[in-house]
């Protein structure tokens, strides 16, 4: 029988809906079985937020043009958002960049010239120059590269390796420090291993869900579509939704609390000495798993050190003492239900609704946050009081109890976590300052002993303050959008990017506000572009091929950092003693030293196809001439599995290409679906239950920590809160997003959510023009008072994807001390009509 | 030619009212209905910004507490181009080649 490609297309659409809807429809599945042979379809995640959705990515004549989600994939099960239903179009915007481009004047380069197309060899000439000048007269501290958090696995490997062994600079930041470090500093001073314990399939097994400062519904529209399913269909479920406004996950919510910022930390204590007061907590988990211990209090704001609240400061840093359990009570004893309630705003009988959950034994809770726990001053207390909670009651490492951490990019951990692109750290929760963990990265990489500098380097906010200063001056931007992403741009971003003393390269498939703050511009390939790897939230590791050609002469980011390598001879940066150590890297390049040494061009150029004997390109594989991504991640994979660091264990690189992904650790074929708990994690020793062996003792931290005011609160002049943050069709800065014009029609240019009463004593009403200030900055938007968020008075909300009205003028540069990741959600603003 | 598939979740006792609204957007048909309130759509349009505005209506319907886009395809199209029927078709064509095995996941 012969059907139009119209209604077969149809027709495909009608059963993929239903199928993912759990029912079969029999006009459609009779007509599911015709084969639509002009398109080849291969499976892809999706390349926008941490939930690491498998995509059906169709290519019809080396272009995509359709796409729908995997109903094999376990994380989406056919499912797709907005957002990833356009991924398609992502790649062809109509200013896709193809050449290099140079600032130049009179045919030289100039910091003040106009931007001009040159050659890949004339870019690298100019980079290796400046690069060699800098090393030269500042030394290799004056080099760096601000990286990503949707970098490919193998990128962020071989930039590690190249900053930090190859230029020994570890001035190497990912964007997840602005939005992950909170989370990465809890895990580690909680459980001593970075990542969550669970996984998804706790959104099917919880009795209750918690949100925490997540605004699922928008931002992980599939992880909140499964939620939502088991709340209509599981009998008792309930959600209890908290935050600074009211979004559309409310809508769902059993139990929705708006309080003020900040406040979180008391809400906690005072849930934490709930269960203590009802003496409902699992004494034999405590007894057997935890150590009771309080951190250093009143430790400052991450501003310059002249800054007044730095000044003011009495404890510094993350030191844990340990204390006992008598004395924990203690601690948290004064946050009672009044005091909780009058300091957050929030009705007792809904703070006692949320309490009761918690402490109840025989109530599965799964928790999820992300940015409002992360961005936040006290990020990684905040993290670490959720613990405490959930740690008291025993709740955690089984399915159906899970505190769980949600990521705002698709390889947060899968690159910048698990492969340590962070100025402190190395693979497999590795870090610069542990001679151990250095000499076992060099002998990994067959470097001599001392090549990898002990000392943290700059991280993402330090880099900007840095590049103001004239410290850091010859400097790579590779798959981010900092200028845009980074607070207090009047006062640091610009005048850093900008600084005489400084040369800028930018990679990047589009002319994005960092672009164009660059001196070099380097045109780069995207997502199915390239071969490639992500990690999700929840430890899966998901790996695509190459479907399709980058446009003009865009390159990956992965052949421009090893192309770059074959710069440099080891002569050019290295001192003489250390070259002496290893005599036989003597002349050799850094492309030689740190790629073709035997592991990464082990594997010989191959053709790439699948199980249909559909054929792939390979563009890197063409270029070096061996399998290059293969022969990465098989090094990479070494710091797993036999790395100081248990329990950090990938896979074959063959064996990603067979499945939807595999959670870590990945131990004789088998992934891990809950981390530390007997029968699970093949880790755990026999007999033991549960075993938090990241620590040496096996177990986990109880942290205390009290509530402290925010650095910055409204006041006579600066009179209402100031949150920022996301909406669903627009993905962080909106590069990629608001280069879809379907996307950009839906939500064009961002606004400012404020309460009609609140606008209404300004003399402004809906839709009409204001300017927001703060103490740093101003811009002019539009003023929303009705749609998806709903602030309460006091406090206005606007999203940060709009490169033409750049909030982050206004924000303020205040980090969590100890994870060096700002506060987006908190600083005091005045809005007045114009 | 655009068409996608739409998956939209409403609280159950208020799907029927959710399709009620949903039919009134151009473009919108709703093909089942289940009891735990999963609605099926296809949407057609005549371009990507009219699809783009009328999954965003969908989305805004009161009572949608999710809409997922489950299957999209953009392409132009010749209207007289025909599909064939193959009975049991090897390898991609058909999106679930055998070596992709999906690792078991929890009971």
């Amino acid at each position: 029988m012969k059907l139009s490609r119209r209604s077969f297309i149809k027709n495909n659409a009608i059963a993929a809906t239903a199928a993912a809807a759990g029912i079969s429809l029999p006009g459609a599945s009779a007509l599911a079985k015709h084969v639509d042979n002009k398109i080849r379809w291969d499976k892809a995640p999706c390349r926008f937020c941490g939930t690491g959705c498998s995509v059906l990515v169709g290519t019809r004549g080396g272009r995509v043009v359709a796409t729908q989600g995997d109903p094999d994939s376990p994380v989406n099960r056919g499912l797709n958002c907005i957002k990833g239903y356009f991924l398609s179009k992502i790649m062809y915007g109509k200013d896709r960049l193809t050449k290099p481009l140079l600032r130049m004047s009179n045919g030289k380069y100039d910091k003040q010239g106009e931007f001009t197309e040159i050659s890949w060899d004339q870019a690298f000439d100019v980079m290796a120059e400046k690069w060699k000048e800098a090393l030269k007269k500042k030394g290799p501290t004056s080099v760096g590269m601000f990286g990503s958090g949707q970098w490919t696995v193998w990128e962020g490997y071989a930039a590690s390796k190249l900053f930090k062994a190859g230029f020994r600079s570890n001035n190497l930041d990912p964007n997840a420090r602005h939005c992950m470090a909170s989370a990465v500093g809890a895990f580690m001073r909680g459980f001593g291993s970075d990542e969550p314990m669970g996984c998804y399939d706790d959104l099917e097994h919880a009795d209750v869900f918690v949100l925490w400062g997540a605004n699922m519904a928008e931002m992980h529209p599939i992880l909140w579509s499964r939620l939502s399913d088991t709340r209509l269909t599981k009998d008792g479920c309930e959600v209890h939704v908290l935050s600074t406004f009211k979004h559309r996950c409310f809508d769902l919510a059993d139990n929705g609390m708006v309080f003020t910022p900040q406040t979180d930390l008391a809400i906690l204590n005072y849930i934490a000495n709930y269960i203590i007061q009802n003496k409902a907590y699992n004494k034999d988990f405590i007894g057997k798993h935890v150590n009771f211990t309080k951190t250093v209090t009143d430790i400052g704001y991450g501003l310059r050190p002249e800054h007044p609240l730095e000044k003011k400061k009495t404890g510094k840093g993350g030191k844990l003492s340990k204390i006992s359990f008598r004395e924990y009570a203690r601690s948290v004893e004064k946050y009672t239900l009044d005091y909780a309630s009058e300091l957050s705003g929030v009705p007792k009988e809904k703070l006692l609704r949320l309490a009761k959950v918690y402490a109840d034994p025989d109530k599965k809770v799964a928790s999820y946050w992300t940015m409002g726990f992360n961005q936040h001053t006290r990020g990684v207390w905040v993290n670490g009081l959720l613990y405490n909670v959930h740690l008291l009651m025993g709740k955690i490492s089984e399915p159906g109890n899970s505190p769980f951490s949600l990521t705002g990019q698709p390889s947060a951990c899968g690159t910048a976590r698990e492969v340590g692109t962070f100025a402190h750290r190395l693979p497999a929760d590795l870090v610069v300052k542990k001679k151990a963990h250095r000499d076992f990265a060099e002998k990994v990489w067959k470097l001599p002993q001392g090549t990898i500098p002990a000392k943290p380097g700059y991280h993402a906010v330090l880099q900007n303050r840095m590049l103001k200063d004239g410290k850091l001056s010859a400097y790579w931007v590779m798959c981010n959008n900092n200028v845009q992403a980074a607070a207090n741009f009047n006062e640091e971003t610009w005048p850093g990017y900008r600084n005489p003393e400084n040369f800028i390269v930018v990679s990047d498939p589009y002319p994005t506000v960092t672009a164009q703050a660059a001196d070099l511009i380097l045109p780069t390939a995207m997502w199915t572009e390239k071969e490639g790897a992500y990690g999700n939230a929840e430890r899966r590791t998901q790996f695509w091929r190459q479907q399709v050609k980058a446009p003009g002469e865009s390159k990956s980011d992965l052949w421009q950092l090893v192309e770059f390598s074959k710069r440099f001879t080891v002569e050019e940066v290295w001192p003489a003693e250390l070259i002496a150590k290893k005599p036989e890297l003597k002349g050799k390049t850094l492309y030689e030293v740190l790629f073709r040494n035997g592991n990464v061009d082990k594997y010989p150029a191959q053709k790439i196809t699948d199980s249909a004997g559909n054929v792939y390109d390979n563009d890197e594989m063409e270029d070096f001439g061996f399998y290059l991504q293969k022969g990465l991640f098989e090094e990479y994979r070494i710091f797993g599995t036999q790395g100081p660091k248990k329990g950090h264990d990938l896979g074959e690189f063959d064996s990603y290409h067979k499945t939807r992904g595999q959670r870590w650790p990945v131990v004789n074929g088998r992934e891990t679906l809950w981390r530390y708990r007997e029968g699970y994690d093949p880790y755990v020793k026999k007999g033991e239950k549960v075993e938090f062996y990241g620590k040496p003792d096996g177990k986990a931290n109880i942290i205390f920590a009290p509530y402290e005011p925010p650095a910055e609160s409204p006041d006579q002049e600066y009179d209402l809160w100031l949150s920022t943050g996301r909406v669903l069709e627009h993905w962080h800065s909106g590069t990629m997003t608001r280069r879809v014009p379907e996307l950009y029609r839906a939500f064009p240019d961002a606004v400012v959510f404020m309460h009609p009463d609140d606008a209404k004593a300004r003399g402004l009403r809906r839709g009409m023009s204001c300017r927001l200030s703060s103490r740093r900055g101003e811009i002019k938007l539009r003023v929303e008072t009705r749609g998806r968020n709903r602030p309460p008075r006091g406090l206005v909300f606007v999203p940060w994807f709009d490169a033409g009205r750049l909030i982050n003028k206004v924000t303020l540069d205040a980090t969590d001390p100890l994870s060096k990741e700002t506060d987006y959600k908190k600083c005091a603003v005045k809005i007045e009509k114009v | 030619m655009n068409i996608s598939g739409v998956l939209v979740h409403a609280r159950p006792e208020r799907a029927e009212a959710v399709k009620a609204q949903l039919l009134k957007i151009p473009g919108v048909e709703v093909h089942a209905v289940t009891h735990e309130g999963r609605l099926v759509l296809s949407i057609e349009a005549a371009h990507a910004g009219q699809m783009a505005d009328t999954m965003v209506a969908c989305q805004n319907v009161a009572n949608v507490l999710s809409a997922a886009m489950i299957y999209h395809h953009d392409e132009d199209l010749d209207e007289d181009e025909t599909v064939s029927e193959t009975i049991n078709p090897s390898g991609l064509g058909n999106k679930s080649s055998n070596d992709w095995n999906v690792q078991e996941t929890s009971k």
